[in-house]
């Protein structure tokens, strides 16, 4: 029987899309806060040297202008580089805003004015006059090979990738060989939304913080270390984020300059960055690999070597899972991997949407197409022939995996068999058509999260938990999870997050937040359950007398037996009888806790397999990728709508890689040129044509209660390099430096 | 003062002319459904509606602008919407916000309330709704979330409900099916009573400052801002009256991009809505004339300019996005001088002259080529004005064209772009004019290969000796838009495009590359 109230696997729309499409939605920069001062940062020009000379004395004799901060008036704050560290910071010692002259990167902020209005600190901050010395900047990877090295201390987290077998061996094993350099560019996460921070002033030196962050409690702890606040004194409030993608997992500056500033003033300030300012702090890095493959006569893999150097900044090690994926993805005995760090002029790196991931598997799905076409077998049977059925790199059993479901799913909606395997040999009309395809591996992880249900005496629920919401749809899924476990209609259930005054829950990344929070959601629940139970049994009702949690469902608005479904107790009158006005109930993390010091029994992971088919004009190598389809294993979707929208804005990104992202720097001058979104180019709609997705079905009883993998990453790996795989297809042009323009086609 | 209405509230202000309209709205009115994302035009995330009444004042039209760049001079008279301006009483979702709701439209929500504007001025539009221009009207909004996809089906939803929108009375149709509130339907009379109110002060302060040189055709130009950024009206000081040293301003969408600071502090010289300076008119000496500031939308619609060249609406796509169309002028884009101007590099082809006037109204005819003397410096004194443009009317028969490559359909600045026009007869080419940019510091005028071409025969030979000239013609630097190399080869098959489209018979490939 369907019960109304399960909302599990349902497409169900956002329950936050009212306030988003009505624009009451608010977002970090539009609290109006009373008597609200304004920041505006300015940035450095050079990309290495010193201050030599501010000369602030016009801009503060401007009437409005409270107070120009610089490296020369900002208080010393925490002393010890731990203070500045947040959750995600990598080894090293964290950038620290306008403490000395020292300029260590172009954009760097060297200024903060504060003013009565938003136009007036701007027109000041274009006034004020800074002069430098510059030094020599270094910005080329290419230049710094020789000096990268590996990195102990990477991330909380961060593991260095492990060879097995003889790669060597591997290689004269083989009968069929490829090998080849690969690159990208760096690239920016540019959300809609431009970091801001407005933080009011409550008096003695309370605040409430309105940050665009992906982690409300990150912000906190990093406010609280860095200028001595108590908890009670900063709470963190971020209701809506408009797009993250990785760049809100470390608090950026603005949030560092709004609070100095608040505390410095005793004012409320706001400070929101410009679009060029996006391009002043972390990135995706720039890598160079290298990528070799040997198969036997059978087209099995006899050796795989995959080698990456990424860059870094010269104050912390960034690190990222580039080449170990590599390990896992494909079965072979010999395999060399290596991974190492080149220090540059520039910001650190940051996580960006499938961090590592994103970036290897260019590299490795455009070899694997390589290689099979050097071993003589079609893309998606040369894949069949090498798949994994037991992780090899941790040596352990996939809790699931189905990804041979994606590979036939996909190529079946995709007519892959009707691909004629010659380059050019297809064609549209003038057009040259190509079908490439690719595929990736992400991490299904869980982290402890803190939730808590509380149902009044209107039966109505709220849930809530001091995550965050991106954009993924963790509101709506949150709702959902909720609605059915309490047996509640969707609308009486309310989910509350972003906030340091909620329970506390992980910062939104990794895409963990299903897994983390929906399976506490169902736990606080469950505990709320318990309860209600016990309470019914203080009533007066027989039915429940001697019921255990097990014998009672919660369903339609009502607790009910499950040996006598007609027996039931509407769940509002539960909570009017306790004489309360509400009930609550909260998970308790032990469990997960203990259960992630324990060593993993399974791998597990998500997987996706791409097709891909572009149209080339012949005479001006114009790209157009006329269709996707994208398979995607990720174990129990939630809600099949915003998951579907997820994938759907992961292939474009996958798109925008293969053939217009890319941060260009000019080594001259160690700036990216094209800092804004004029000339870092995303897709806009006409770019983009057909686009499937399929969700290939799952179950999961292992990786966590609820079966969830997380499908915020998944969905765009494999599609730059299907894209790539499916230009050469068009016109056998092998092109292995991303992003892929017309200049590298003629 | 300048005074308009901002969706149902009359406003005056004396904030300075060049302000953007985004931070009006967002700062002074504290309305925050306008969201930012770039301040240049490029996302959309801005994007408000900007309703003009027409001459006849019965009605008003509306057209979608992005407010990062509307100067706020530029909302003198008219009704200028947000979305608290069309959201229904008690949270109610109007059509569109409801397609976008149901099909997944919104994930983060920050580029959301763009998409709904737009959607809202297509609404809002006299030309009938197909799926085609339901997407054209997302032109100019990025969505870095979604993909597009789930959009592109909220589009489709609308389409089909728009098909039964009126012709007649649209507004009364889409007040009762909630699209638009129903203060819509009293905003024409509002606005006539504006404009009959404005010109009754202009009248009077004409009257009170005969001697000065009032250009605008308005006054908001009599504004200035003190350094705080705070303006003061100066109504009545004539010294106030902007004169020759003030930048001109047309749509906004260079000058507040690259100067808005600067421009906020002091008095501007308004040309957008500047009596004369639109219309596009066919001339009996057989010329075609436009007004300085006829925007790129306005060339769209011109049913003359698409009776001269039938291509001119897949041309102009390729140009920007909708709001920009809407706002950037003609003479704009020549006065910028941007040498990849597309305006430009087709009006250079179609043979144009540009009309300049000084403050004493005394006026000169220059060739659009020769406007252009080095990088971004021009053939034209700084209180000069552009009044008109005007180009040879072509003959039936001749041939326009015009190409340009770039990275991103919409949106986006060309890497190289160029037009040309050719007259033939008996396949020998009478008289040709080609234009290129993005490779060389000015919008090129190819005057030694339009000559090379003229007399010959319309060949692949000649098509391949022309682009030897045209090679020794530019003069391209490497940058992010590409290398040296790449523009010259790029331009090479621009040339060869021309061609193609023109006579794919006679010019093959293969004799080419
Ligand atoms: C997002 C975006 C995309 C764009 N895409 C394109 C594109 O694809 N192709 C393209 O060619 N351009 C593009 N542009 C540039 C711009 O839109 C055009 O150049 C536009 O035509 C400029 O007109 P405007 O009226 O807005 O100019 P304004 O910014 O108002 O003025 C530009 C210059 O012209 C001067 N000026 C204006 N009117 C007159 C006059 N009557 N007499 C004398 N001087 C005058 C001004 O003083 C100023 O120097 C884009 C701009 C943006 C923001
Ligand atoms: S803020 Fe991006 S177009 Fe205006
Ligand atoms: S929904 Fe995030 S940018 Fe469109």
């Amino acid at each position: 029987m369907s019960l109304i109230t399960d909302y599990i696997g349902k497409p169900t729309s956002r329950v936050d899309g009212p306030a988003k499409v009505l624009g009451t939605a608010k977002y970090a920069a539009e609290f109006n806060v009373p008597n609200l001062l304004y920041g505006y940062v300015v940035s450095s020009p050079i990309a290495k040297g010193k201050i030599t000379k501010i000369d602030s004395e016009k801009v503060r004799a401007l009437p409005g202008v409270q107070e120009v901060f610089t490296h020369e008036n900002v208080p010393n704050y925490a002393f010890l580089d731990r203070s500045y560290k947040d959750d995600v910071a990598p080894g090293g010692s964290p950038f620290r805003p306008l403490h000395d002259a020292e300029i260590k990167y172009s954009l760097q902020p060297v200024a903060l004015i504060v003013a009565d209005t938003f136009e007036l600190a701007r027109y000041a901050a274009s006034i004020l006059h800074i002069e430098y010395e510059e030094a020599a900047h270094e910005t080329e990877l290419t230049k710094h090979i020789d000096e990268a090295y590996e990195p102990g201390r990477g991330k909380t987290g961060y593991k260095p990738p492990k060879s097995r077998g003889n790669f060597g061996r591997g290689w004269k094993e083989g009968v069929a060989h490829m090998e080849g350099q690969f690159s990208h560019h760096a690239q920016h996460h540019n959300p809609m939304e431009m970091f801001a921070s407005t933080v009011e002033w409550l008096g003695d030196k309370k605040l409430n913080i309105y940050d665009k962050t992906q982690g409300v409690f990150n912000s906190q702890q990093y406010v609280n270390k860095v200028f001595g606040l108590s908890k009670d004194q900063a709470r963190v409030i971020s209701k809506y984020t408009g797009g993250g993608f990785g760049s809100g997992l470390r608090p950026q500056y603005q949030l560092f300059m709004a609070v100095m500033a608040s505390l410095q003033l005793e004012r409320s300030v706001r400070v929101s960055l410009t679009r060029q300012q996006m391009f002043s702090f972390g990135h995706r890095p720039e890598t160079l690999q290298h990528v070799a493959l040997a198969t036997a006569a059978d087209g099995s893999l006899t050796g795989m070597n995959h080698f990456a150097v990424a860059e870094t900044s010269q104050f912390e090690d960034f690190t990222e899972n580039v080449v170990g994926w590599t390990g896992t993805l494909y079965d072979c005995k010999n395999v060399k991997l290596g991974y190492r760090l080149a220090k540059l002029d520039v910001f650190s790196p940051l996580d960006m949407r499938a961090p590592g991931a994103a970036s290897g598997s260019i590299a490795l799905e455009i070899a694997m197409d390589e290689m099979a076409y050097a071993a003589g077998l079609d893309p998606l049977e040369f894949r069949i022939r090498n798949y994994s059925d037991f992780d090899q790199a941790q040596n352990l059993p996939y809790s699931s995996k189905a990804l041979r479901k994606c590979y036939a799913e996909g190529a079946a909606k995709f007519g892959w068999e009707q691909r004629t395997p010659e380059p050019g040999s297809m064609r549209d009309g003038n057009l040259l058509v190509g079908w490439g395809m690719g595929g990736g591996i992400w991490d299904a992880s869980k982290q402890p999260a803190v939730v808590k249900a509380s149902l009044d005496a209107d039966g109505h629920l709220t849930v809530s938990s001091g995550t965050n919401d991106i954009g993924t749809g963790t509101y709506t899924i949150m709702t959902q999870i909720a609605a059915e476990s309490m047996g509640l209609p969707i609308e009486a259930v309310t989910f509350v997050l972003g906030d340091t005054t909620l329970p506390e829950s992980p910062l939104q990344g990794g895409s963990w937040t299903a897994a983390s929070v929906g399976n506490s959601v169902v736990e606080a629940c469950n505990k709320l359950g318990e309860a209600l139970l016990k309470q019914a049994q203080k009533m007066d009702h027989a039915t429940f007398k001697d019921a255990k949690i097990d014998d009672v469902q919660f369903v339609n608005g009502q607790m009910r037996l499950r040996t006598d479904l007609t027996q039931g107790i509407v769940l509002r009158d539960i909570v009017q009888a306790s004489g309360e006005p509400k009930m609550e109930a909260e998970n308790s993390t032990v469990l997960t806790k203990l259960e992630m010091l324990k060593p993993p029994k399974y791998s597990m992971h998500a997987h996706n397999a791409v097709f891909v088919e572009v149209k080339v004009d012949p005479d001006l190598m114009t790209v157009h990728v006329t269709r996707v389809v994208n398979a995607v294993a990720a174990g129990r979707i939630i809600n099949p709508k915003t998951a579907r929208s997820q994938v759907l804005g992961s292939v474009v990104w996958g798109i925008s890689s293969a053939l217009m992202e890319e941060s260009v720097m000019d080594h001259r001058f160690g700036r990216y040129m094209n800092h804004n979104y004029a000339e870092y180019h995303v897709p806009v709609n006409a770019d983009i044509h057909d686009i499937d997705v399929i969700f290939v079905n799952e179950e999961d009883d292992k990786v966590n209660p609820l079966g969830i993998k997380g499908i915020g990453e998944v969905g765009l790996l494999g599609v730059a390099a299907a894209v790539a795989n499916a230009i050469y297809h068009a016109t056998g042009k092998r092109v292995r430096d991303l992003p892929i323009t017309i200049d590298k086609l003629l | 003062m300048i005074e308009f209405y901002l969706n149902d509230q009359p406003i005056r202000t004396t904030e300075a002319p060049a302000s953007a309209l985004l931070d009006f709205v967002r700062y002074h009115e504290h309305l925050m459904g306008t969201k930012i994302g770039c301040r240049e035009g490029d996302c959309g995330a801005c994007t408000v509606l900007v309703g003009e009444l027409t001459t006849d004042g019965q009605k008003v039209t509306y057209q979608s602008m992005t407010s990062c760049l509307t100067p706020l001079g530029n909302a003198h008279g008219k009704h200028i919407v947000t979305v608290e301006g069309i959201n229904a009483a008690a949270g109610q979702l109007t059509p569109v916000q409801q397609a976008i709701v149901e099909e997944g439209g919104s994930q983060c929500g920050f580029c959301t309330v763009g998409f709904v504007m737009s959607l809202t001025g297509h609404s809002l539009s006299e030309q009938p709704a197909t799926e085609k221009s339901t997407i054209a009207a997302i032109d100019g909004n990025i969505c870095r979330c979604t993909g597009y996809k789930s959009l592109e089906r909220a589009a489709a939803t609308l389409t089909a409900q728009l098909a039964n929108r009126p012709t007649q009375n649209a507004v009364a149709w889409l007040s009762e099916k909630q699209f638009v509130p129903a203060y819509f339907e009293g905003i024409p009379a509002k606005l006539a009573g504006l404009r009959t109110q404005l010109a009754d002060a202009e009248a009077k302060a004409k009257a009170l400052n005969e001697a000065s040189f009032a250009t605008a055709g308005n006054d908001a130009g009599a504004v200035s801002t003190s350094p705080s950024g705070h303006a003061q009206s100066q109504n009545g000081h004539g010294s106030s009256f902007p004169h020759a040293a003030h930048p001109l301003l047309g749509g906004g969408t260079d000058l507040l991009v690259q100067r808005l600071e600067e421009l906020r502090e002091q008095p501007v010289r308004l040309v957008f809505d500047q009596s004369g300076r639109r219309g596009i008119r066919q001339e009996a000496a057989g010329r075609v004339v436009l007004g300085a500031a006829t925007t790129a939308s306005h060339l769209l619609e011109s049913e003359l300019m698409r009776s001269l060249i039938p291509q001119l609406p897949q041309y102009l796509k390729l140009v920007s996005s909708t709001p920009i169309r809407n706002m950037g002028t003609v003479a704009g884009n020549f006065i910028n001088g941007s040498p990849i101007g597309d305006l430009t590099i087709m009006f250079l082809a179609l043979g144009a002259s540009i009309t300049l006037a000084d403050l004493t109204g005394a006026t000169r005819e220059l060739a659009l080529p020769n406007v252009y003397l080095g990088y971004k410096r021009l053939a034209k004194t700084a209180d000069e004005q552009v009044t008109e443009i005007s180009f040879p009317t072509s003959l039936p028969g001749d041939f326009f064209n015009f190409e340009k490559v770039s990275k991103r359909t919409h949106l986006d600045i060309a890497s190289v772009n160029s037009a040309a026009w050719l007259r033939v007869e008996n396949g020998i080419i009478q008289a040709a004019r080609v234009s290129a940019g993005g490779v060389g510091p000015v919008p090129l005028y190819l005057a030694r290969t339009s000559d090379f071409l003229v007399g010959r025969e319309l060949s692949a030979e000649t098509v391949a000796a022309a682009n030897e000239v045209m090679q020794t013609e530019i003069s391209p630097i490497s940058d992010v838009r590409g290398t040296v190399e790449y523009k010259r080869l790029l331009l090479r098959q621009l040339l060869l495009a021309h061609f193609l489209r023109f006579a794919p018979e006679e010019i093959v490939v293969s004799n080419l590359i």
